[in-house]
């Protein structure tokens, strides 16, 4: 083995070295476990934009300074962040929520929502967002309404946002 | 030589250490025992005979405290349910499903009182009916449990609604 090689591959075991890698793990854990978590999609709720096993990061500084606005997708906690909820806001606290034939009303006027693909069916009578809170829904709505979990959860449930 | 003796009285300690960590498990531990413990008991990984799936639904007092109170507003099931009412679910339930995976995640236990625990979790639950329609329920729970004969038992489950409609 070439030197340079073999002294990159195993460098020798000085305090610098040890000091170095720490670091490197240090930062990557605290990176990678709290500022920009990897996960895998799990479910079809929100294809076509993304895919049953899809893998993304969230970015958790996303709303640290600004909340969530109508169209962002973000994720929402539950009893902690193992598992977490992929959905699009579609209203804000005050808004008014309906469905009627599948299409999303938003204050009494329908919304184009282009992210929406497949067929619709889905009617809800109209509804208030309650203050601090926002309301989600999955991207994919062909399967029946009860099947889908979507509804409003309060800003302080959401941990951040996919980073593509 | 000594080296090696060494070695070994390490691996020894090291062994015995774990020995003594495992037998006398803490009442956190002893808590996340239990879900795992029914976690395991609830999958199921294909067909099995009506027998052997009432012998499971027997064992529901493993881990449910008789009577258990559910709230569960997402399916309309509210109330005091009896253990022979839990076993009959359990049976019901593994007969219409041919695949069934339940994990917890984010088991949060702490103990309000001296021999009840109060838990929080995340349940994934995944399978395949019979009719081959596909299963994948995503929900917080909030528990309570009690300790009865040294074990653990769930005394009243919330499904936290996180969307609400």
């Amino acid at each position: 083995m070439h030197p340079r090689l073999k002294a990159f591959l195993f460098p020798p075991l000085k305090p610098e070295f040890v000091l170095r890698v720490v670091l490197v793990a240090v930062c990557a854990y605290l990176f990678f476990g709290h500022v920009c978590t990897p996960f895998f999609a799990r479910g079809h709720s929100m294809e076509p934009a993304y895919k049953d096993g899809s893998f993304d990061f969230i970015w958790k500084p996303r709303y640290w300074l600004s909340p969530p606005e109508r169209g962002d997708v973000v994720t929402v906690r539950l009893a902690g962040e193992d598992v977490v909820y992929l959905k699009r806001v579609v209203a804000l606290a005050g808004d008014e929520v309906e469905f009627r034939q599948g299409t999303l009303f938003l204050n009494g006027r329908p919304v184009d929502e282009a992210y929406v693909k497949g067929p619709c069916d889905w009617n809800l009578p109209p509804r208030e967002v309650d203050p601090g809170n926002v309301y989600l829904v999955g991207d994919n709505r062909s399967m029946p309404m009860e099947q889908h979990d979507f509804g409003q959860t309060s800003l302080r449930r959401i941990v951040g946002g996919p980073l593509w | 030589m000594v080296t090696r003796n060494r070695v070994l009285a390490a691996l020894g300690v090291i062994l015995l250490a774990w020995g003594i960590w495992y037998a006398f498990p803490t009442r956190e531990r002893q808590v996340r025992r239990q879900f795992k413990a029914l976690a395991s008991w609830a999958g199921k990984d294909g067909p099995e005979g009506a027998l052997a799936t009432a012998q499971t639904a027997r064992e529901a007092g493993r881990f449910f405290a008789g009577p258990c109170e559910w709230n569960a507003e997402a399916y309309n099931l509210s109330g005091r349910v009896s253990l022979e009412e839990i076993t009959r679910y359990v049976f019901a339930a593994r007969e219409r499903m041919d695949k069934l995976a339940v994990r917890f995640y984010d088991l949060k236990v702490e103990f309000p009182k001296d021999g009840t625990a109060h838990a929080t979790a995340t349940v994934r639950v995944q399978g395949t009916s019979k009719d081959g329609d596909a299963l994948n329920e995503t929900h917080e729970l909030k528990c309570d449990l009690v300790k009865r004969d040294g074990r653990w038992l769930l005394s009243r489950i919330t499904l936290v609604q996180v969307l609400k409609r």
